[in-house]
């Protein structure tokens, strides 16, 4: 077993410390007084921040009412609203920036291409971030403990009181997430044609080949990671995941013009943020010849996306798994700290990082796609770690140790007994992985290799200028390539061992 | 003299699953009374339904005379039957201290200090439950039961889990509050032991019904059916 922990911690070392300590030493080694004056900078910063701002207040207020009312309303078709108000995570943000610019008129297309625009197009991707947050967190919380409020207070106000107080660790856990999402997008506003500064920092890179100011023009983008990073390990620890999922939840029925409110809300939501820009996509990629277009100029792209992103989510949950077994507590502490700090900064920064890395490590790395490879473990690793780590945590350690004292090997000790237990944590890990990965455009922009062009990289140089029913098609097959994988990783997960 | 609380022909399913059925029961003011039955016999749906949490499907609930629930109707809601109802998981909100729990349920400070006082939780009022000891953990539960100033108390196994001088401190606990507050007691359990030790009366419960009621002396001397006398003998 000594060579294969040396192995999980010359991963942890390489795709993990290396470069979190190389963005953190490219950034503030190159850091110029002179760019962070300027004016432009200056106010690509400030939009950066107001967008990420009301992106995340909007997203916490629809995603937290949504949730609620699927949570604890009963209402008609339950599963469709939980699936509706989950899709949009399965889709890249500029797609629907796509959608919208095609379906509005030229009056509202001021609005749109501004930073309103990107507002109203990021809450509608990132809200179910929230909306899941409040739906797991509703879901965990005993019932005994709102039934002993009930005995003593009306149910309006043990919610308020008492419900919602619980649940805030969990939104505001989301709420961070999505300000973070949101201030270190790139896709979106850059398609709106709105500067913002992971913009600037990738412009500085890919149009100037200006590393030094791409690293100088990271560190507020750094600064504010870190901190957020700070904040969220803080909301972190508050959590109470040694929770399970308790085995009933209070709800309440909604009758007369309350229910019909909740449902028409509901829809809305859903309809505003999932199903017009999807119905647009298919709209315009319903003609053959766009089909066509799109899977001659979009098959290679969508088989380096899909090997890209199964690679490192299965390295990524895999490595987690072994490392959960393998390493001592204080090491998985680490791993837990380390992980987080990865996810936190944002995909330009860690790109620029890596190059700041590995141009200097090993010029066999430079420019392949085990390049890109590191930027989505770097990133991703934190997804199927920290879910596993909180459901490993929970295995009754007793059952680990009689199986250890029945004589049976590490292995057969993880295999048998550790990851039947754990395998819908192990998949569901893979799956958000994997998800991300295949989204994530970034990374891929600054990172892939000649002749190697993952799709979403692909789609966003062919929206630019081609018809828009071929850009559509390609949107949709991305979406389509991920939930199909999605799915098989759901069913695999929730298959009975 | 009226009934504290009266259940009238109460039946109860979950689905297909008749979980009561034809519950005919009524509890005097000051009374403590132990229901007494095997898994799944129906005894804490009984406890849920007097405290308005579930909805009977056939029959009618009085508290003090007063109609509460009916088939398919919650008339009055849990707050407002002032019931103290004590779950077998204690149900504490782990977010919040032990004053803050007694203080979401009374404004009155008298009140919240008289029960840390009387329970023994005065220098542990900063403490969240997690930072409590088993037995206080047990005893919030109680104040917090008490803190609204109930006309009955019902206690889902409360003696489940705890060790021997645990379960006398609580049986001591559940008279000490009888006797002082005169509240109507009813507790769950299916250890003959403690239904011996505490109640003035039992009720016997199997597969939803209501086989008998009695004091614990006379159901042993003279059980209608074998499973009174299998879930009463020491």
């Amino acid at each position: 077993m000594r060579g294969l922990r040396l192995l999980l911690r010359a991963y942890f070392l390489l795709f993990l410390v290396l470069p979190a300590v190389a963005v953190l030493g490219a950034t503030f080694s190159h850091l110029s007084a002179k760019l962070l004056t300027e004016r432009v900078y200056l106010e690509a910063l400030f939009r950066s921040l107001l967008i990420a701002s009301l992106t995340t207040l909007l997203a916490t207020l629809f995603g937290t009412a949504c949730g609620v009312f699927v949570s604890r309303l009963i209402l008609p078709g339950r599963n469709l609203w939980l699936i509706l108000h989950t899709l949009p995570l399965f889709f890249v943000p500029y797609q629907f920036a796509l959608a919208w610019s095609v379906l509005l008129p030229a009056g509202f297309s001021k609005l749109l291409f501004s930073p309103l625009g990107v507002v109203f197009v990021l809450t509608g991707c990132f809200y179910p971030l929230v909306f899941w947050a409040a739906v797991v967190a509703l879901s965990s919380i005993p019932p005994e403990e709102e039934e002993s409020a009930l005995l003593v207070a009306p149910p309006r106000e043990v919610f308020l009181r008492l419900t919602l107080r619980r649940i805030r660790p969990y939104v505001w856990g989301a709420s961070l997430l999505i300000f973070l999402f949101a201030f270190s997008e790139v896709g979106v506003p850059t398609y709106l044609g709105v500067n913002v500064l992971p913009g600037e920092i990738l412009t500085r890179f890919a149009a100037f080949y200006d590393l030094p100011g791409a690293m100088a023009a990271s560190f507020p983008v750094v600064l504010l990671s870190l901190i957020l990073f700070l904040a969220e390990k803080r909301v972190f620890s508050r959590l109470r995941f040694q929770e399970r999922p308790a085995e009933r939840v209070i709800v309440f029925r909604a009758e007369g013009w309350r229910r019909v409110s909740v449902v028409l809300f509901l829809a809305s939501v859903a309809v505003l943020f999932l199903l017009v820009p999807v119905g647009v996509l298919i709209y315009e990629a319903s003609d053959l010849k766009s089909l066509h277009l799109a899977l001659s100029r979009g098959t290679e792209s969508l088989l380096h996306s899909l090997l890209y992103a199964l690679t490192a989510a299965s390295l990524a949950a895999g490595w987690s798994l072994l490392s959960l077994h393998f390493l001592g507590r204080r090491e998985r502490d680490l791993i837990s700290w380390v992980t987080l700090l990865d996810f936190f900064l944002p995909s330009v920064v860690m790109a620029v990082g890596l190059i700041f890395l590995w141009g200097r490590l090993s010029a066999a790395v430079y420019g392949t796609a085990l390049l890109l490879l590191a930027g989505l473990l770097a990133r991703f690793s934190f997804l199927p770690y920290q879910g596993l780590s909180l459901a490993y945590e929970r295995l009754d350690p007793s059952g680990i140790e009689a199986a250890q004292l029945s004589g049976a090997g590490e292995l057969r000790v993880l295999a048998r007994i550790v990851y039947p237990q754990l395998r819908r944590w192990f998949y569901l890990g893979l799956m958000l992985a994997f998800v991300f990965s295949m989204n994530e455009l970034g990374l891929g922009a600054m990172l892939y290799p000649p002749g190697g062009e993952p799709l979403v990289v692909r789609l966003y140089t062919l929206s630019v200028n081609n018809p828009v029913g071929v850009s559509a098609a390609l949107a949709l097959l991305n979406s389509l390539g991920t939930l199909v994988l999605v799915t098989f990783f759901l069913r695999r997960g929730l298959a009975r061992a | 003299m009226e009934a504290a609380i009266s259940l009238r022909k109460v039946g109860k399913r979950f689905g297909a699953e008749e979980v009561l059925r034809d519950i005919d029961l009524e509890i005097g003011q000051g009374e403590i009374v132990a229901i007494i039955g095997v898994s799944g016999s129906g005894k804490t749906t009984l406890l849920r339904l007097i405290a308005g949490l579930e909805v009977p499907d056939a029959g009618e609930i009085l508290l003090h005379g007063r109609l509460v629930s009916r088939a398919g109707e919650v008339l009055v809601p849990p707050h407002e039957r002032k019931i103290g109802f004590i779950f077998q998981n204690l149900g504490l909100w782990e977010h919040l201290t032990v004053e803050e729990h007694l203080r979401f349920v009374t404004r009155d400070e008298d009140r919240l200090e008289e029960l840390l006082r009387f329970l023994g939780l005065l220098e542990h009022r900063r403490k969240k439950p997690y930072q409590l000891s088993g037995g206080q953990r047990q005893r919030l539960a109680i104040a917090r039961a008490l803190a609204q100033d109930p006309d009955f108390l019902l206690l889902d196994e409360p003696f489940s889990n705890l060790d021997v001088p645990r379960k006398k401190q609580l049986r001591r606990e559940i008279l000490r509050i009888r006797d002082e507050k005169g509240l109507s007691v009813v507790y769950v359990t299916h250890d003959p032991v403690d239904v011996r030790l505490l109640s003035e009366r039992t009720v016997v419960l199997h597969e939803g019904r209501l086989v008998q009621t009695g004091s614990y002396e006379e159901l042993l001397r003279s059980p209608e059916e074998p499973i009174v006398r299998e879930l009463l003998e020491v």
